[in-house]
């Protein structure tokens, strides 16, 4: 499998654990798709916005904005996507505010499992089958910025747990179909973002094994997030860790060892463990600076990766 | 300092963000009260096995288990009074609740076996949030701490933990569903359903069209199952949310000091002041030491490279510890004085020992 084949499909979900790093990744995948030419989407799931500091736009909300060329953002509201939602099945605007403006509505909407992620990801299925005059699709990659790990993988299974809660009816044909979309590997992927760490290195070794065991939805990219450059070969470190311990610059060469040496044996540890999961390491920036022209260096870095991994 | 903030309180909650050392902060907070010959309790939700493993057990129990003493003698502390720790099950807290609120057995079977108990239960957000809170709350009424560690669920968004109660009785108001149903059961044991006039007829039937019918069905069934459990339900709810904003409950707020995290923290920060809760404390976690200077001609020759390595390194220390204190001194513009600010300094080596929690405790 290349990585033309990973990057394919035209829906791309991202995960991983809290802090990793899920929202550069899905800015730095959505800036190289738009970078490629690709028309596309940037979503975020009823997020506390992020993306605005690294696209270096007005803060982004539940309508679509432009905000680079080929590339639109937008921050999913669930209960303004239930809105819409209704609005489309009811075709009334009548019908819809009785349904809707009604505090006992308002109470078995709440009441209904997963019913707030159905509508989102409804949203999306709705904008990923729009098509613009000449045929074409108005979205030909759309990026997901899903929610820390285990909400994450909830978040890709409401399609399944709706359809079981409902069984019959619209609600029930159209949860069955957004499950078609998520776990159809031509259609959709999921890339999983980790750092290099002890934990987030077991989490994500826990989560790909649940998403292999419960064939959820085709794996795409392993993303390992702020990597330190290793400035100490082995046989520097040796000559380091031996050096008398009185040398003024021992403590900053000793620390920078000791992480560079754990960040490698989890890359090894994660990399065995993920075979064949095609993988790419992001950079750590010292500075930890947000903002476009960080975006344009880690979009460059995973430009690079992709085209030696395809070479 | 965080002895002093500590001084009055039964509680600390520790608040903060996914990934930023929550769990190993207030794993250690509790290390620290317990020096001071307070007899304090650690909930934890995390199931990470290092934690265990550095309070010398293999796994953490769903309740509360003594620790040894002797395991941190050895690293210099000693603790002057019983120190616990606990897991939290959530499934199992929601369980607990039910099965006391409840009259009767065959009601308490009947909520269990209910779909939409076990949505509310494992999935519905904010329902974690809220049985963290109950379970504070029990805990503190059937035991005598003198302090309770609540390390809480990492929230998407600040405000969900500290309205979670309020969420969860909402969702439950049987107040809205009065209207919805019936509130009779007819002969053959089977409940109905019934909407207000004719708008709600109409309302009904686009509902059924979209759901089916049995959806309904089962929804009604456990509105009605939960009935008798509501009003003791609000009533505690109100007990442990006047616990929540009384004088006894402190909160502070665990963070890395990246410059991304600063608007998370702020966030969290702007929540508790704005509700009234008791803020102790802004914990940086991981804080980058700022590298004393080296002179290049102090740097070693041989091997070739090596002299190199470590000026890049010094470098990048330095521009990491001049970024994260830029981003905590940020904080003043917020209104935290910095002796609200506790700074934790990275550690060489990830915690993982009853010796790393000694030392980060002796930080607090």
């Amino acid at each position: 499998m290349s990585f033309i084949n990973t990057l394919d499909p035209q829906l791309h979900f991202i995960t991983g654990k809290g802090g990793v790093g899920k929202s550069t990744f899905a800015c730095t995948l959505a800036h190289y798709f738009a970078e490629q030419g690709f028309s596309t989407l940037l979503v975020q799931i009823n997020a506390e916005d992020t993306h605005s500091r690294y696209l270096e736009c007005p803060p982004i909300a539940h309508a679509f904005m432009k905000v680079a060329p080929n590339l639109e953002a937008i921050n999913l509201d669930p209960e303004e996507s239930l809105k819409e939602y209704l609005l489309l099945k009811l075709k009334s605007k009548r019908l819809h505010r009785l349904l809707f403006d009604n505090q006992v509505m308002q109470s078995f909407f709440r009441f209904m499992p997963s019913l707030p992620e159905l509508n989102m990801l409804g949203k999306i299925w709705y904008h990923s089958q729009e098509k613009l005059p000449h045929k074409a699709y108005r979205y030909e990659k759309i990026v997901i910025d899903c929610p820390a790990t285990g909400h994450g993988l909830a978040f890709l299974q409401v399609g399944e747990m709706a359809h079981k809660s409902v069984q019959s009816g619209p609600i029930a044909q159209e949860a069955a179909s957004i499950q078609e979309m998520v776990s159809n590997p031509s259609t959709s992927c999921l890339h999983v973002v980790t750092l290099a760490q002890d934990m987030p290195v077991q989490e994500t070794l826990g989560l790909i094994e649940t998403v292999k065991a419960k064939r959820l939805i085709g794996l795409g990219l392993l993303v390992i997030n702020g990597v330190w450059d290793v400035l100490f070969a082995p046989s520097l470190a040796k000559a380091v860790m031996q050096s008398d311990s009185n040398l003024e610059w021992k403590e900053v060469a000793q620390r920078r060892i000791l992480k560079e040496q754990e960040q490698q044996l989890q890359i090894k540890r994660l990399l065995q463990r993920t075979q064949p999961m095609k993988s790419v390491q992001l950079p750590f920036e010292p500075s930890g600076e947000v903002s476009s022209a960080t975006l344009e260096l880690l979009a460059a870095s995973l430009k690079s990766q992709l085209e030696f991994q395809d070479a | 300092m965080l002895e002093k903030v500590l001084h009055k309180k039964s509680f600390l909650v520790c608040m903060g963000s996914g990934g930023v050392g929550k769990t190993t902060v207030s794993a250690a907070a509790g290390v620290l009260v317990a020096s001071l010959g307070k007899k304090t309790l650690i909930v934890t939700i995390d199931p990470a096995k290092r934690l265990a493993n550095a309070f010398g057990m293999d796994a953490l129990a769903p309740e509360p288990t003594q620790v040894d003493p002797k395991l941190f003698e050895q690293s210099g502390v000693s603790l002057r009074a019983p120190l616990s720790v606990m897991m939290l099950d959530m499934g199992a807290a929601w369980d607990t609740l039910i099965s006391d609120l409840s009259p009767d057995k065959t009601q308490v079977n009947t909520i269990f076996a209910n779909r939409f108990y076990q949505y509310l239960s494992r999935e519905l957000a904010g329902s974690q949030e809220f049985v963290a809170c109950e379970a504070l709350y029990r805990l503190h009424a059937e035991h005598d701490y003198d302090l309770i560690v609540l390390d809480t669920p990492p929230t998407v968004h600040a405000l969900d933990f500290l309205t979670a109660p309020a969420r969860i009785v909402s969702f439950l108001n049987q107040e809205a569903f009065r209207y919805f149903l019936s509130g009779q059961k007819s002969l053959a044991g089977k409940v109905g359903l019934r909407f207000l006039g004719g708008a709600g007829a109409l309302a009904q039937s686009v509902l059924e069209k979209l759901t089916g019918s049995r959806f309904l069905h089962e929804l009604t069934e456990f509105i009605h199952a939960l009935q008798d459990i509501y009003p003791p339900l609000i009533e505690r709810t109100q007990a442990f949310q006047d616990l929540l904003v009384s004088n006894e409950a402190g909160f502070c707020v665990v963070m890395q000091p990246k410059p991304a995290s600063m608007g998370e923290a702020e966030k969290l920060y702007s929540v508790i002041k704005q509700n009234k809760y008791a803020f102790c404390a802004m914990i940086a976690n991981g804080v980058m030491p700022a590298p004393k200077p080296v002179e290049s001609k102090s740097l070693p020759a041989k091997p070739v490279g090596l002299a190199k390595a470590i000026e890049q390194a010094y470098r990048e220390q330095s521009l990491i510890a001049q970024a994260e204190k830029q981003a905590l001194e940020s904080m003043q513009e917020w209104g935290v004085r910095s002796s609200f600010v506790l700074k934790l300094p990275q550690l060489m080596e990830d915690i993982h020992s009853p010796e790393g929690l000694a030392q980060l405790s002796t930080w607090l």
